[in-house]
């Protein structure tokens, strides 16, 4: 569920893109920023390594207009590995949060077992926060 | 298919796999291609293909070579560092806000930034023991123990913990020392600081292990101990190891443990709590083992 500040009239909504590494959830988001330039309000962080495998998270703030003069802010963020436990997975940030999830799947075959894997952590996660 | 055309199709495969970060699948593209060009000698006449492959194989090595031994906790740009700091606190208040944002700037390795954060919130008195252990832990973390000992020292000399408060990090810090194997005689708080204010008040313990009673399984009445990882107010974090596979199947998310010792540096206390969070840590030196939260509900 989304957080409403009803004193800024100000809607936002939290998107975790979750998924096997290297299966593409950066590029989601460098692809919506790239596509999306106008919504975009802030900056694209992406926290990475030398090479360009994802650290820590990739971050991207975007707002996508009013729903009943309310502005609507979206922040989408990837999360590598165990950082998802280190800092969402509280009872208190999921329920302040207003999450929500998009699991990114790997297109090739040889990644079949872990997009499962992934998808199965995903889900005991999920059940353990409740 | 023609052993010709499989090679290829496996020298291709290796190529998208490496251009996708795939290093492990690439390689065995590569090793699989090597090996059948081996068992086909009389039919592949190119010599020079298994050095080739050889050689991307080596590549391939170096860079996985590279990737494990990169620092484990590298400092990220600022930029990075504010969006951990604000985007990863939750708390309504405004200054346990702050104090968790500098708690996940230390969680995600940001040492520096983390103790830069903590030392500006020792200004805020409600908060400020739980600030000073975070800069030890901080110091610790990257086995600074001479700065730990260092700063400890430097608030003896000063005025912003009163006795009873210095005593208590004292013990935290002795404990510390004395679980890593480290002989350090910390010195005692002197007595002409302020008298300590909070006397009156309730504080929450600092708990440095926990001996979990297990009520189920094969290790039914047996009480395994436990070091505290992280704690943040009453609830404190402890690591299992997933070879302990007796325990975690039976200390599930919402479990209520009757029976917890909890250890703190003066004293050891039986109480109540439940677990609250789990999960498994995919990678990282901790890899493969199990988070768990643990919510002290009565001491």
């Amino acid at each position: 569920m989304a957080n409403i500040n009803l004193k800024d009239r100000e809607i936002e909504c939290k998107i975790v893109y979750y998924g096997p590494g290297r299966c593409g959830k950066t590029t989601n988001l460098e692809y919506i920023f790239k596509t999306f330039r106008k919504q975009v309000t802030g900056d694209m962080v992406c926290a990475k390594t030398e090479g360009d495998r994802t650290l820590f998270f990739d971050f991207l703030p975007m707002g996508i207009g009013k729903i009943k003069g309310f502005d609507v802010r979206m922040q989408l963020y990837t999360v590598s590995g165990d950082k998802v436990k280190i800092c969402f997975h509280t009872q208190n940030g999921i329920k302040r949060g207003g999450w929500g999830l998009c699991f990114v799947a790997d297109s090739l075959d040889v990644r079949r077992e872990k997009n499962v894997l992934s998808l199965k952590d995903l889900h005991q996660n999920l059940k353990n926060t409740g | 298919m023609d052993v010709r055309e499989r090679i290829k199709t496996l020298l291709q495969q290796a190529e998208i796999y490496q251009s996708q970060g795939l290093l492990n699948e690439a390689k065995n593209s590569y090793m699989n291609a090597g090996q059948l060009i081996k068992k086909n000698e009389d039919i592949i006449k190119n010599k020079s293909l298994l050095g080739s492959i050889a050689a991307k194989v080596r590549a391939i090595n170096d860079e996985m070579k590279r990737l494990d031994e990169s620092p484990l906790h590298k400092e990220m740009p600022e930029q990075v560092q504010e969006v951990i700091r604000t985007k990863f606190s939750f708390s309504a208040d405004e200054n346990l806000r702050a104090l968790e944002g500098a708690v996940a700037l230390a969680k995600f390795g940001q040492y520096k930034r983390a103790l830069k954060e903590f030392h500006t919130l020792m200004i805020r008195e409600d908060i400020r023991m739980d600030v000073a252990k975070n800069i030890i832990r901080c110091h610790m973390a990257t086995d600074m123990i001479e700065d730990a000992v260092a700063q400890y020292v430097q608030w003896t000399g000063g005025t912003q913990f009163s006795v009873t408060q210095l005593g208590k990090l004292r013990f935290f810090l002795q404990n510390i020392l004395e679980k890593k194997g480290i002989e350090r005689e910390l010195p005692l708080p002197e007595e002409t600081v302020r008298e300590d204010k909070e006397a009156a008040q309730e504080e929450v313990l600092d708990i440095s292990s926990v001996g979990i009673t297990v009520s189920e399984g094969p290790k039914k009445g047996e009480t395994i101990e436990f070091d505290v990882s992280f704690q943040s107010g009453n609830v404190i974090n402890i690591l299992i190891s997933s070879k302990d596979r007796e325990v975690l199947e039976h200390l599930n998310v919402g479990l209520t443990l009757n029976q917890v010792q909890f250890y703190s540096p003066i004293a050891m206390f039986n109480g109540k709590a439940v677990v609250s969070a789990k999960s498994k840590i995919e990678s990282g030196p901790k890899e493969g083992f199990y988070s768990l939260d643990i919510k002290i509900k009565s001491i």
